[in-house]
């Protein structure tokens, strides 16, 4: 596969990939007729109903432009090739052209993958070689703000499903020259561009050499989605955390960026995929630096406490109720004994089934649109909620714990993540179930080993905990810092330049 | 069999650290009441010395061979065949360490709170998440280490409820059992306070500067010295002397009669607390025993003899649920410790010595 960086004629290079593909097709050299250059490319796509061809004169000579017209902005061929053609004075066609991104090419296959692109090829009788015009036509939706990445403040723009789109919302917010934008093509047959961008200046060099490898190395057929790209370049796929961070918020990728890791974008895809990443990294929310100090170290705090309650409460009420009733004062005994006591069920089964409950309510409302999917939510929620206490079948209790449970895991700010704690709490009821506090203290021990060991693109994924780091810890982990006192970058991607911020606050000196 | 893998000197301090609280955190005001009876505080102080000594006795003889461990250095000390016979010795004692602490473990926890449950599954259990930590490497081990660290802050704020409740009057009159009585204690107390002498395998795996790496082994030391005196200390001022005889495990039975505001027995979290205190300690020393082993067989990795020895330490572990038995078995391998921690490592700094022995010497 090929790597090729911005600036050069990128779209052009793509010999490589091309001459892996079609060897079966006879491609090769143009002859110095335009009707029978036309006439071999058109055979290479099986007269695909969208490929146009169409002749004009230049200079007395005839001349055959050749496109997908449903790739191409018609407008801009009439405009850029087809009037200067005809109207000019210039002797060579080349001169004549008013389109900005033209490439001559001698070869069959090459010319098919830029027609694929949505490039127009001109053919001229007498001579063996195509002009490749520019003058794609891309198909976007506007710029919205991402649905489950919302911010109370800040900015309110998010990637779109196009690759120059989304780029270009980083390079309007980061003029640096150090941004560095390398290509690759992905999918046997999507050939779908994937971007690689990092700041060359703080991105660790060893780091973008393996990122680069691991992306290199994937082989696949169609590779639009970014699962796809988190699959094939994810550590360890076979861990409940995700290790890579999706984002469709261009602040959050360029903060991210500005910290040394590196961006993966797909084509077709408004996320971006974001390594190395850590477990703290993925709590962190744009809103934390829109908010003063105070606030966002609370907000912050609140959500890994809600990370503990999402996965602990359930089997924590499990071994208390099943093992160690004694651990809780008398007066709360009573008030639940009342309402435990005539469950036919155990509480593991109690609980296990109106946590698999809320999670198919949730499930359910997720694709519905939304006045069905409240319905849903009121019908789910509050009638089988009330109606299976009623009925005697689950008590309070394990109503209002699964409850909170369910809240809490939709507090982390990154779905992945979400989804993540959701998953971790099953196996935390079940060895809760079997051994009371022990069990969940085996549990939480493999957890918490199984995030010393994770790696994201072979950095610590549980720094600066493990390993330890205090500056990092206090700075921009478990509290949020005042944007003054940030004055290094965090240490887990080993950035280049280590000074982000220094003496922004001088003038309280003098 | 050195991995790549290195450890900074925080973190030398806290492997080291959770290699010495382990089982010990619970029993040692009742081991050091044995001897000492309410003045088992001032034993623990100064055994906490004496392993300053053993500590200083490592720390020059590991200094004299900054790459090796003791397994590499002994053989050049006192020729290959002693040097192997030292390996061996290390080896089983650390493995035997590991299966006396996981036996202790399991009858503490089922007699204290988890009676019906059979001894074999936690058993299970704890070797299981010992070895998914052990077959990592080193510095994978020491952050996840460092990690449950963090839990040695629940030890103060479990005790501090119960100030108020203490009776100072049942230690007064401070030493009064006589020197004699506190050495006696000391003398038991040698294998709650083993794990410093790792510092001569951890030593050549640590990065920085020897005084570096010795404040971290005696830093870590004191600290468990500390934690243990304040533990024991309480226990005493809460339990009078002839109370405290039939109490083996005084800080649970404290902590039971504790109350907050939404948390009755303070002692059930505790104990799950200490279990993790316990499992470190089993993650060290069974890493220490299969890197010997694997220096034994001449092995690549120490993966494959981890293995082999968390397989057999299950059925040793779970042989005994007496706790005379396991207390005897206590005894006679703090009498060992005394030799492997203290005398053997004199020996090799003497031997060194007058060979005037150094790593670039040989």
């Amino acid at each position: 596969m090929a790597v090729w960086r911005s600036g050069e004629d990128s779209l052009f290079s793509l010999s490589a990939t091309a001459n892996t593909k079609h060897q079966n097709s006879d491609g090769g050299p143009f002859s110095l007729s335009a009707a029978e250059n036309t006439k071999q490319l058109t055979a290479l796509l099986g007269q695909s109903g969208d490929l146009k061809e169409r002749s004009f004169l230049f200079k007395n000579a005839e001349g055959k432009l050749l496109y997908l017209e449903t790739i191409v902005d018609s407008i801009r061929i009439e405009e850029s090739i087809l009037r200067p053609l005809s109207e000019t004075d210039m002797q060579k066609a080349e001169e004549a052209l008013t389109v900005s991104e033209r490439q001559e090419m001698a070869d069959s296959e090459k010319a098919l993958t830029a027609l694929l692109q949505g490039k127009v090829l001109l053919f001229f009788e007498g001579r063996s070689i195509c002009i490749a015009c520019g003058v794609e036509r891309f198909s976007t939706r506007s710029i919205m703000e991402p649905m489950n990445e919302k911010v109370v403040r800040g900015a309110h723009d998010g990637f779109v499903e196009s690759l120059n789109t989304n780029i270009a919302l980083i390079r309007e917010r980061m003029k640096s020259p150090g941004l560095m934008i390398e290509y690759v093509q992905l999918g046997e047959k999507t050939n779908t561009r994937v971007a690689i961008i990092y700041e060359k200046e703080i991105a660790n060099p060893e780091l973008v050499e393996e990122m680069k490898r691991r992306v290199n190395s994937i082989d696949i057929d169609m590779m639009f989605d970014p699962g796809f790209l988190e699959d094939m370049v994810e550590d360890t796929t076979l861990s409940p955390l995700p290790q890579v961070l999706q984002t469709e918020r261009p602040d959050r990728a360029i903060a991210n960026m500005m910290d040394g890791r590196i961006l993966l974008f797909g084509d077709g895809s408004p996320t971006c995929i974001i390594m190395p990443v850590t477990f703290f990294a993925l709590y962190q929310s744009p809103d934390d630096y829109n908010d003063r100090t105070f606030p966002g170290s609370f907000y912050r705090l609140l959500r890994f406490f809600s990370f503990f309650i999402a996965i602990l409460l359930p089997g924590f009420y499990i071994a208390i109720v099943g093992f160690h009733y004694e651990v809780l004062p008398p007066d709360l005994i009573l008030k639940m004994q009342g309402g435990v006591q005539t469950i036919p069920f155990p509480p593991i089964i109690e609980v296990l089934a109106m946590e698999v409950a809320i999670e198919i309510i949730r499930e359910a409302g997720i694709r519905l649109p939304t006045p069905i999917g409240q319905t849903i939510g009121i019908v789910g929620g509050l009638v089988i909620g009330d109606a299976v206490v009623s009925a005697g079948f689950v008590s309070r209790t394990t109503v209002i714990v699964v409850a909170l449970t369910a809240i809490a895991s939709f507090v982390a700010p990154s779905t992945e993540m979400s989804t993540a704690t959701r998953l971790i709490r099953f196996p935390l009821m079940i060895t809760a179930s079997l051994f009371g506090f022990y069990g969940l203290m085996f549990g939480l021990m493999f957890l918490f080993i199984h995030l010393c060991k994770l790696e994201s693109l072979g950095r610590p994924y549980f720094a600066p905990m493990a390993p330890f780091n205090l500056k990092n810890v206090l700075q921009d982990t478990f509290i949020k810092q005042p944007a003054w006192k940030m004055n290094t970058r965090p240490l887990d991607s080993r950035p280049l330049k280590e000074v982000a911020e220094s003496d922004s606050r001088e003038w309280k000196k003098k | 069999m050195k991995s790549p893998a290195t450890i900074s000197p925080f973190q030398l301090f806290f492997v080291l650290l959770q290699a010495q609280i382990g089982i010990g955190l619970l029993t040692i005001p009742y081991t050091a009441q044995v001897g000492a009876g309410k003045d088992g505080w001032i034993s623990i102080l100064l055994m906490g010395l004496f392993v300053q000594g053993g500590i200083a006795v490592a720390w020059l003889l590991s200094s004299r061979f900054p790459g090796l461990t003791l397994y590499e250095f002994a053989p050049l000390l006192v020729g290959k065949i002693i040097g192997t016979v030292l390996t061996l010795l290390y080896t089983l004692f650390f493995f035997s360490i590991v299966a006396h602490q996981l036996s202790l473990f399991l009858s503490i926890s089922s007699n204290w709170a988890y009676p019906r449950t059979p001894h074999i599954i936690y058993a299970v259990l704890s070797v299981a998440v010992t070895v998914y930590l052990v077959k990592e490497n080193l510095r994978i081990m020491a952050r996840f280490l460092v990690l449950v660290s963090f839990l040695l802050l629940s030890i103060p704020f479990a005790i501090l409820p119960i100030i108020n409740h203490f009776e100072i009057h049942y230690l007064l009159p401070v030493a009064s059992n006589g020197v004699g009585a506190i050495m006696k204690g000391s003398e038991k107390l040698v294998l709650a306070f083993s794990g410093f002498e790792l510092f001569m395998w951890l030593y050549p795996f640590t990065e920085g500067s020897t005084k570096a790496k010795w404040k971290a082994a005696a830093g870590a030391s004191a600290a468990s010295t500390v934690l243990y005196s304040f533990v024991t200390f309480a226990s005493y001022a809460i339990f009078s002397p002839k109370e405290i005889k039939v109490v083996p495990e005084p800080v649970l039975y404290i902590l039971k009669e504790v109350e907050l505001i939404v948390i009755e027995r303070i002692d059930l979290l505790f104990l799950t607390i200490w279990a993790v205190f316990v499992l470190t300690t089993l993650m060290i020393y069974l890493y220490m025993a299969s890197t010997g082993l694997t220096h034994l067989l001449k092995a690549k990795e120490h993966r494959k003899p981890l293995y082999v020895l968390a397989v057999l330490v299950i059925p040793l572990a779970i042989a005994t649920e007496n706790r005379e038995t396991l207390a005897g078995i206590g005894d006679k391998l703090n009498s060992v410790s005394i030799v492997l921690l203290f005398f053997i490592p004199i020996v090799l700094l003497i031997v060194a010595l007058i060979r005037k022995k150094r790593e670039e010497s040989v």
